[in-house]
């Protein structure tokens, strides 16, 4: 009997049932919204796939408090969030100084050395650390998490006008940024020829 | 059109998030402004790099499975099963003993010789 075609609702009965296998499609089916939070919030870092799997360890310990008043994928939003905040604060306690900060970011927030490497993504990944988090999450549940406009719009609670303007400026600031780049980049390369 | 306006407008250009007459309208302007050009194609590669986003998030099976793991699904669903399922076992193994002895077949011949 296949679980895939159930609600969130019906697979939140059957998991407080004892259906483990229904748990497991719930995990299976939030998992990419899961992890573009967790990304958002965090960015990169080894911490991101730890802190995935405690957000849906939450996710099963509180799935008894779920009511229904709101969307399940609303909720596991929140706890989501929650929890990876949690996570940057951890991150930050374990820190003695600013300098170990910028120690410990990784080297994807340092884009001009990733550029030398040519790895779009890792820059791609620094240009984001340096966004708003709003922005950056639901940048991230578009691309990462391949949700519509009208499902973060639903997942967030927030107006659909509100995340096509999250959306919009944050591709405006990672234009820019994108552009100064390849200004900086040639620029470098004229003065390399002059040499 | 303007090309603040039109800079305003290419990210949703790009996703094609606009109307039909609005695209007539900017391509008409990028048919002769080469700035705006080239705004359009540095967000022509910034929507190709975010599209590939959606390849960095690892497969969800083995992270269902820790899940189980570490919340015991596995170990609770043992023990429901042992408590449920042994005394239907049980009394199953009774009945159909019952029916065979009623049938004439004495499934316990020979074992009290």
């Amino acid at each position: 009997m296949t679980l895939k075609g159930d609600t969130d609702a019906q697979l939140v009965a059957k998991s407080l049932d004892g259906g483990g296998r229904a748990f497991r499609v719930l995990v299976e089916r939030h998992q990419p919204l899961v992890y573009s939070v967790a990304r958002g919030v965090l960015g990169t870092g080894e911490d991101v796939d730890d802190t995935v799997q405690d957000i849906f360890i939450k996710v099963f310990q509180g799935l008894s408090r779920f009511r229904g008043d709101s969307r399940f994928s609303t909720w596991i939003y929140r706890i989501a969030r929650n929890e990876a905040l949690n996570a940057v604060r951890k991150r930050r306690s374990g820190m003695d100084s600013i300098d170990d900060v910028e120690l410990m970011a990784p080297a994807a927030d340092r884009p001009d050395e990733q550029y030398r490497r040519g790895d779009q993504q890792r820059v791609l990944d620094g240009y984001m650390a340096q966004l708003d988090e709003n922005h950056r999450v639901v940048l991230e549940l578009r691309y990462m998490g391949e949700k519509s406009y009208n499902e973060i719009s639903e997942i967030m609670d927030v107006p659909i006008g509100t995340i096509k303007t999250y959306i919009h400026r944050a591709k405006q600031e990672l234009k820019r940024k994108m552009m100064t780049r390849t200004v900086d980049g040639d620029q470098k390369a004229s003065r390399h020829h002059e040499v | 059109m303007k090309c603040n306006h039109v800079e305003d407008r290419l990210p949703f250009y790009v996703e094609n998030e606009i109307d039909a007459a609005e695209r007539r309208e900017i391509d008409s302007h990028l048919a002769s402004c080469h700035s705006c050009g080239e705004s359009l194609a540095v967000y022509v590669q910034l929507e190709a790099s975010l599209m590939q986003r959606r390849e960095r998030v690892p497969a969800a099976g083995p992270l269902a499975t820790r899940v189980m793991q570490q919340v015991g699904y596995g170990r609770r669903h043992d023990f429901l099963r042992v408590l449920v399922e042994w005394p239907a076992m049980v009394s199953s193994a009774f009945v159909t003993a019952g029916l065979l002895i009623l049938f004439g077949f004495n499934p316990f011949q020979g074992t009290l010789e």
